[in-house]
């Protein structure tokens, strides 16, 4: 079964390639089938871990199914420089996985009404598809900067050739600012390959000798800790991505002028490539570098929450609005890791700490989730009355009962309401940070409150009270539109309602995480 | 397999409902009616506030025109003659929403009739019946499925089932039950009709997982989910146009906005103290909470009782977020019954019962001083409100308020919660009947503005006569259920020597008198009539056509007025102290819940005649005291305040727009200015450097010649004289 | 006795004015004369140190042992003469494209590359 993951990997891009020698009629059902097949394929690989060799997906010492096979290797001296092709799944990525998936299956099906270059279109989806999912599935560092910076070129062009009005502009600024950002972990990635002995870049290499990383190097004649050094370096791309802030501004831009799809997969998945990176590799193998760090962290996660909240209450476009609305939630994540790796309390609070970064890698799934299905609903309405100025509509729920029910489902579950998914990965997020960062938590969970005030006023403005006439010849979406949204909002109801099965997969990875991280403490 | 072993089906069943009517009816039935041909174009929205005072002007085609919801209903609710939205005595329901009704007044029922089960078993205490024994003492927990485990942390859906929980079950399907009978009357011909019943029954399910829940994960969901059935519910008519300015009758959007957030503001109090004592304890159980709290520090813990408590005046609208309630009042009648007076809003009286054991034993005695004082002042200051109201459902919103603070300071000065639980069970039903009964008046003429009733007892007799049971028993006049309950929360105050609350408590139960009994006088009576009670000629001051609801809905007005009589009898057999052994789990307290004959509960019962009596006088017998009070230069601001509910409406208004408003503003201008401004910034400056460096590409052949050609002298001249070639 | 310097100082003249003529003439068949001096000084030069290592027994000029039959220098001339004469015709086929086009063969003129 070792040939499962490589193929979820690589077929997206293949069934890319292959969509463009096709003549155009056919291109959707292509792309569609080719998804939906990785989809399975995926969802193959996560019941056939669970039923197979183990209950679990293991941890990053033992992925499920790994592939590792030496790619690059010189020699140069006594320096090696070494890239295994590497592959595998924990209980990290595994559910970033099958999201990604699904995601991307449902952005092909929300894409059926776009026909400009559609050949072209479909082929960088699923491009991206390759990219992200290298990204979760790559086993070794160099693998994962290199599918990490494969994901740009898709999304580059996908936001300047099929957005808005502004679209040159947001796919610069997102492309640069990126850069910018993965420039630093790439050094980042030197640094940590060339202290760790610089004999191999896998994940097992770094996570066994994690917690041995210390020392401190010496700069500008002084010297700093050389974790913290590592920490900031690596984590200069993943902030960027989060986003955190204050390094958030290119994401309402490039969501609000990107196609409806690219929104969906922008949100979905491809801010989880930030939080997933500051899981895996910071807290992973500098887990010191973010002890030092941690309240510090816990600050700008509040701050992110409220922020967020703040900027989205006074949005005019509704997809500015989510954009806002993704980097208030993902201050949660952030929070959860930050309580995760606070050096309080030592090992006596770990089941706090295990609370707290399981809800994390929760809140990346359901943020996910959610995030998607309000860009799908946006995009609906957007497809329909060609605007997503907030106040310009007026009483549409009469003309949208589908439209409505599932919006406000979405709405509902993004701002926490129990029994849908938001609340599951917010609730144990705080739980668990509350015991370690009790401040900073306090902060975001007033971001919870906020949260609830711009979704519903926002649903006030554009859904309630009495029809704007301008808008009476507004129709529902229809069942092909509200496929995706339906499909979300059915995965919504069930992680809410029994998160259990999710939860359980998860916690063996961050076990492993946690056992580095107190071993760090301890050291420390 | 005992009743008790299927509580889950208590929620179950109307979550069946639910979905069934969602997936089901609802589906036939939007899928079996012809679609409108072409969507009328709205010309004439003649509708003011939907439901309000102007609605009989509506015309059918209005909401009809809206409402693509529901298109079932279109065709025969814009036929009915009646009037709009539920305007006039109704309409007519098809087959495929009236199954609907009967689908959830079906699953309510079995609820109700598990729910008395259930009861029986505990009171079944040798277990001659069931063969479970004692159950009143231990209770039964009821593992359902594990949310997650983390390390030694639980989080898992538990429900508890115990006295209160059998209390709260009984109240909450008993009252649910009429509530949706009598909606099939009330809502008939609504285009929303199968959606109401969605959306109450997702209350009945949301309100029994709060009270089954045996720890505060479960009691949250439930909590919240509550919430959120209050929020479709309080906007269900969200399509009706705003109210004319200067109505007091509240528009449904913004209304459902402030409900949810209000609660919401509550919440975060309520969840930063579940985090406070989960951190301490690593547990939500109550029962484990118990005996865990006993360790931890006491400053900390009277503050995590007091944060839990934040939540309780989110949802028990006690001041300062009591400011929803009135405004929830937007949604359909049942829904106030059900929901803003009679269950939901109780659900924080419950959260501090539940917890009584921690804040009477364990907490510093702050924390339930706070409860205490909230709830007397609360209930001072929602019935000084009320006194001036125009509106029969704003009335009787901060009459609610009010009770509501009756029960938390009942919770605070007693020993034990049986006080405070035994207000809200009376209360329960009498409120019900209010709401219900000023639904049916409403539903009669198609107004809610008391200057447009009077007299109305005349048409409406039986509705009249079930108000006034429950307006005599709110007053807390016996034998109605009201006083057993009110009256020993008074005379407790007094006891433990709380003055202070004494003072507040007593006194409101003056205005309670006063303003319910004006109610009653502005809606029914009027001069000239006996005691300006009962009808009196000509003092119907409206415009409809009065008379009578159907069967369907004066059937739960009577069941629910007999029940207030019943228990106020039962109250000479000495219920209230059945109940007060029911409630500590078969133990006698020695807690007197019965009132005693003594000069207290004269006093106490004297203020309420007083109250009634001044009432008769202004109203029934035309004392232009009113009329002086509001006109006087110096009352005149004490009265446009008390009428103006002290402004803090619109307090809060400004705190949001100034405020919050202006922080988000702050965060978006930085982002757009400062940060953007950076970033663009730097794009521009590289942009300019290029700018100036690109000068040197002339695109002249020759100039790149000799750079070449120059470059490779200097570098040859530099190799030279860095090897020592020149110079040696 | 013409020696070898003899060779080297003519190579490196006429470099200099191939270069020179490269860089100041405005006509650019006149350039593309200059270059094809350049490339021929080189091919003065090339030949020159190859005929002096042939002439210097087989040993090149620092003492090294050579082949001396080699014909390096020779076969690197004859390589030049046949890269200049096809650079020549796509040089000239160009000068009269851009003619055609613009009437004009002065490079001062022809700046499409400008910033």
């Amino acid at each position: 079964m070792q040939w499962l993951l490589p193929v979820i990997v690589f077929a997206p891009a293949i069934a890319g390639v292959a969509l463009l020698l096709f003549p155009q009629r056919p291109a959707k059902l292509i792309a569609a089938g080719a998804t939906l097949a990785v989809f399975l394929l995926s969802l193959w690989l996560y019941f056939g871990l669970l039923n197979g060799s183990a209950t679990t997906f293991g941890d990053v010492l033992h992925p499920q199914w790994a592939v590792d096979e030496p790619w690059i290797n010189i020699a140069l001296g006594t320096f090696h420089f070494r890239v295994d092709y590497a592959l595998g799944a924990d209980g990290l990525s595994m559910p970033m996985i099958v999201l990604n998936a699904l995601l991307t299956f449902l952005a092909v099906v929300g894409s059926w009404h776009i026909d400009r270059r559609i050949k072209f279109y479909l082929a960088l989806i699923l491009i991206l598809e390759t990219g992200v999912m290298g990204v979760f599935a790559a086993f070794d560092l160099f693998l994962f900067i290199l599918f990490w910076e494969v994901e740009l070129i898709p999304m580059f062009l996908l936001i300047g050739i099929w957005g808005g009005a502004r679209r040159e502009y947001a796919a610069w600024k997102f492309l640069i600012y990126t850069l910018v950002g993965s420039s630093f972990t790439l050094a980042g990635i030197f640094l940590i390959y060339v202290q760790t002995g610089g004999q191999s870049a896998t994940y097992q290499h770094y996570a066994s000798v994690a917690s041995q990383l210390t020392g401190s190097l010496p700069l500008f004649g002084g010297s700093v800790s050389l974790p913290l050094v590592l920490f900031l370096l690596l984590f200069a791309g993943f902030a960027v991505k989060i986003p955190m802030w204050p390094v958030h501004t290119w994401l309402p831009d490039a969501h609000t002028e990107a196609p409806t799809a690219v929104s969906v997969l922008l949100a979905g998945v491809l801010l989880k490539m930030g939080a997933y990176g500051l899981i895996r590799i910071c807290l992973g193998f500098v887990p010191q570098g973010v002890q030092e760090i941690a309240p510090l962290l816990g600050i700008v996660a509040a701050i992110n929450v409220l922020w967020g909240a703040g900027a989205s209450m006074v949005q005019h476009d509704m997809k500015k609005m989510i954009a806002y609305a993704s980097v208030s939630h993902m201050g949660y994540v952030l929070l959860g890791v930050a309580g995760a790796a606070a050096s309080v309390g030592g090992a006596s609070l770990l089941d706090f700490r295990q609370a707290a970064l399981t809800g994390a890698t929760l809140q990346m799934f359901t943020h996910g989730a959610i995030t998607g299905m309000l860009f799908f609903c946006v995009g609906v309405l957007y497809d329909k009355a060609h605007t997503r100025e907030i106040d310009i509509f007026g009483g549409i729920a009469t003309r949208m009962p589908r439209e409505i029910t599932l919006y406000s489902i979405a709405c509902f579950a993004s701002l926490g309401l129990p029994a849908l998914a938001g609340f599951v990965a917010e609730y144990l997020v705080f739980t668990g940070t509350y015991a370690l960062l009790p401040a900073q938590t306090v902060f975001a969970v007033f971001g919870v409150v906020l949260t609830a005030g711009y979704l519903l006023w926002m649903l006030r403005r554009s859904f309630f009270g009495p029809l704007n006439l301008k808008w009476r010849g507004l129709t529902d979406a229809t069942l092909r539109e509200a496929f995706p949204l339906a499909a979300l909002a059915v995965v919504i109801l069930f992680v809410g309602i029994y998160p259990q099965p999710l939860v359980d997969l998860i916690t063996p990875a961050m076990q492993q995480t946690l056992h580095t991280v107190v071993q760090a403490l301890a050291v420390h | 397999m005992t009743p008790v072993d299927l509580v889950w089906l208590v929620p179950a069943l109307p979550l069946a409902a639910m979905l069934i009517i969602f997936f089901g009816t609802r589906m036939v039935e939007i899928a079996v009616q012809p679609r409108p041909a072409a969507v009328p174009a709205p010309t004439d929205h003649g509708g003011h506030g939907g439901h309000g005072p102007a609605d009989a002007a509506t015309t059918p085609d209005t909401e009809a025109g809206h409402d693509a919801t529901d298109q079932t209903a279109h065709t025969t609710h814009g036929a009915a003659a009646a009037g709009g939205g539920h305007g006039e005595h109704g309409g007519h329901t098809p087959f495929w929403p009236m199954l609907s009704s009967i689908i959830g007044v079906s699953a309510l029922l079995l609820s109700f009739a598990l729910s008395l089960l259930i009861l029986w078993q505990f009171l079944d205490v040798n277990g001659d019946v069931f063969h479970t024994k004692n159950l009143i003492a231990t209770g039964k927990d009821i593992h359902l499925y594990n949310w997650f485990t983390i390390g030694s942390l639980n989080y898992s859906i538990d429900f508890r089932v115990d006295t209160l929980t059998v209390v709260m079950l009984l109240v909450v399907t008993g009252v649910s039950t009429l509530v949706h009978l009598y909606s099939i009357g009330y809502m008939a011909g609504d285009p929303g009709y199968s959606r109401f019943y969605i959306e109450l029954a997702l209350f009945t399910v949301a309100m029994l997982i709060l009270v089954l829940g045996a720890n505060f994960l479960v009691l949250f969901i439930g909590w919240e989910l509550v919430g959120l059935s209050s929020y479709l519910l309080v906007g269900f008519w969200f399509y009706h146009n705003p109210p004319p300015p200067g109505s007091e009758v509240p528009y449904p959007p913004p209304a459902q906005l402030k409900a949810f957030v209000t609660t919401r503001l509550g919440d975060f109090g309520f969840l930063i103290g579940i985090l406070i004592l989960f951190t301490a304890t690593g547990t939500f159980n109550f029962i484990e909470l118990n005996t865990k709290t006993q360790a931890m520090d006491k400053g900390l813990l009277t503050l995590a009782m007091i944060l839990v408590f934040c939540g309780a005046v989110g949802k028990s609208a006690q001041f300062p977020l009591h400011v929803w309630l009135p405004d929830a009042m937007a949604g359909p009648t049942p829904v106030s019954a059900l929901i803003h007076a009679a269950t939901m809003v109780a659900a924080g009286v419950y959260l501090v019962a539940r917890l009584f054991p921690i804040y009477e034993g364990v907490a510093g005695p702050q924390a339930l001083a706070v409860v205490g004082y909230t709830g007397a002042f609360t209930a001072l200051f929602a019935a000084t409100i009320a006194l001036t109201q125009n509106d029969i459902k704003g009335v009787l919103a901060y009459s609610t308020i009010s009770q509501l603070g009756y029960m938390f300071a009942g919770l605070a000065v007693a020993d034990t919660n049986t006080v405070g639980m035994y207000h809200l069970f009376t209360h329960a039903f009498f409120k019900a009947l209010l709401f219900l009964g000023s639904g049916s008046v409403i539903h009669a003429i198609g107004a809610q503005d008391m200057r447009k009733m009077g007299g109305l007892a005349r048409f409406m007799p039986w509705t009249a006569g079930t108000i006034l049971v429950a307006t005599l028993a709110i007053s807390g006049i016996p034998p109605f259920s009201g006083f057993w309950s009110k009256d020993p929360i008074i005379t407790t105050a007094l006891e433990k020597g709380n003055y202070i609350i004494y003072g507040l408590t007593l006194f409101t139960a003056f205005l309670t008198a006063f303003y319910m009994f004006r109610l009653f006088i502005l809606t029914f009576g009027g001069q000239g009539s006996f005691l300006g009670l009962w009808g009196g000629h000509d003092q119907y001051r409206g415009d409809a056509h009065p008379r009578e609801s159907p069967r369907v809905m004066t059937f739960p007005l009577v069941v629910l007025a007999l029940a207030t009589i019943l228990i106020g009898l039962a109250g000479f057999a000495g219920f209230n102290q059945g109940f007060a052994w029911f409630l500590n789990h078969g133990v006698n307290v020695d807690f007197p819940v019965a009132p005693a004959l003594d000069a207290n509960t004269f006093i106490g019962v004297g203020a309420g005649v007083l109250g009634i009596l001044l009432a008769i006088a202004v109203y029934g017998y035309g004392l232009r005291l009113n009329v002086a009070l509001a006109s006087s230069a110096v009352t005149r601001p004490i009265y446009r305040l008390l009428y103006r509910r002290y402004f803090l409406d619109e307090l809060y208004l400004w705190l949001i727009r100034v405020v919050v408003l202006g922080l988000s503003n702050l965060c978006a201008l930085f982002d757009a200015y400062v940060i953007d401004g950076i970033v663009n910034g730097s794009a521009r400056a590289v942009r300019g450097l290029g700018n100036i460096t690109r000068r040197s590409e002339t695109g002249i052949l020759q100039n790149y010649g000799a750079a070449i050609f120059g470059g490779a002298m200097i570098i040859l001249i530099l190799v030279f004289v860095a090897t020592g070639a020149i110079g040696r | 006795m013409i020696t070898l310097n003899h060779f080297l100082v003519l190579g490196a003249v006429l470099f200099v004015i191939g270069l020179f003529g490269a860089l100041s003439k405005r006509n650019a068949v006149a350039i593309l004369m200059s270059i094809e001096i350049m490339l021929n000084a080189v091919n003065v030069t090339l030949v020159a140190f190859a005929s002096a290592i042939l002439n210097h027994g087989g040993k090149a000029l620092n003492g090294a042992t050579v082949d001396s039959s080699r014909l390096t220098g020779q076969i690197f001339a004859v390589f030049i003469i046949t890269v200049a004469a096809a650079e020549a015709s796509v040089a000239l086929a160009m000068i009269i494209a851009i003619y055609r086009r613009r009437n004009t063969i002065d490079v001062g003129e022809i700046n499409l590359m400008r910033w």
